[in-house]
């Protein structure tokens, strides 16, 4: 089997850094892999997101739909109070941009593109179905060790929603915020997997 | 009790800053039994993003 080239542990530091810098530069967001799945999944959520943060930048704009939606909800309840004075508003802080569901499935596809890239400008190029040797080591090539894929990432999905993200926006963009709570979620993860590595090199 | 999430809600915010928009409050985020109906809340508690526009009876700002 051809040996797999990777970059440098430098090399792909830098590589993350710029995309974790570029992609808040340009987007004004912390980049966090899962966090854009989610957004490609609630596609609808996503598209209303994106026009409540361009109806959100204007303050004047947003209170004068809140105050006619409220006269509206009111209306259906039939509960208006009389006389009550509309006031403004001061201004609030504004909503975090949202990035559209276009952008986050371009980037989607662009991460596998790269992977491509990357492994076709080393020759490694090979479809497999399940990971290397070392798996196949553990839980052999049958059905088994298909559905223990299977099961090994829907729990993966659901940790990183439960944790409210994964190792790109804990593990990269928390921690180098200096995020307590990214430095604990990063602790926690990577060490239950060190932990279980260990447990499964004992009992298999 | 009130809603869970009112410290953390861009709109609770706002419904403190109108008299008109107290309405929402005393419909929705001080009631007990009210706040669990909020489609803001009950979106959250899907787990999925909820937009600053849309208001606890469900009715989405600026459509």
């Amino acid at each position: 089997m051809a040996e797999t080239l990777y970059w440098t542990w430098w090399q792909g530091g830098l590589g993350l850094a710029f995309v974790a810098i570029g992609y808040h530069l340009t987007l004004g967001k912390t980049f966090g892999f899962s966090g854009m799945w989610e957004r490609i999944l609630y596609k609808r959520e996503t598209e209303n997101l994106a026009d409540a943060s361009s109806l959100a930048e204007d303050e004047d704009a947003f209170m004068a739909a809140m105050l006619a939606a409220t006269e509206a909800a009111m209306a259906e309840d039939e509960v208006a109070p009389g006389g009550e004075q509309l006031t403004a508003a001061d201004p609030a802080e504004p909503a975090a941009a949202a990035t559209g569901w276009w952008s986050n499935l371009a980037f989607a596809i662009a991460v596998f593109l790269g992977g491509l890239a990357a492994a076709v400008s080393t020759d490694a190029v090979q479809l497999n179905l399940l990971p290397g040797p070392v798996y196949k080591g553990f839980f052999g090539d049958g059905l088994a060790a298909l559905l223990i894929l299977l099961v090994g990432g829907v729990m993966i999905g659901f940790g990183t929603r439960m944790g409210g993200g994964c190792t790109s926006g804990h593990g990269l963009n928390g921690c180098g915020r200096l995020q307590i709570a990214c430095m604990v979620a990063t602790a926690s993860f990577f060490g239950a997997g060190i932990a279980v590595s260990w447990m499964l090199e004992v009992l298999l | 009790m009130s809603c869970p999430n009112s410290a953390s809600c861009p709109l609770f915010a706002k419904f403190t800053q109108s008299s008109l928009l107290d309405f929402w409050k005393s419909r929705f985020c001080d009631s007990d039994a009210k706040y669990p109906t909020c489609e803001r809340y009950k979106l959250g508690q899907r787990g999925a993003p909820v937009p600053v526009t849309l208001m606890p009876n469900g009715s989405q700002l600026g459509r």
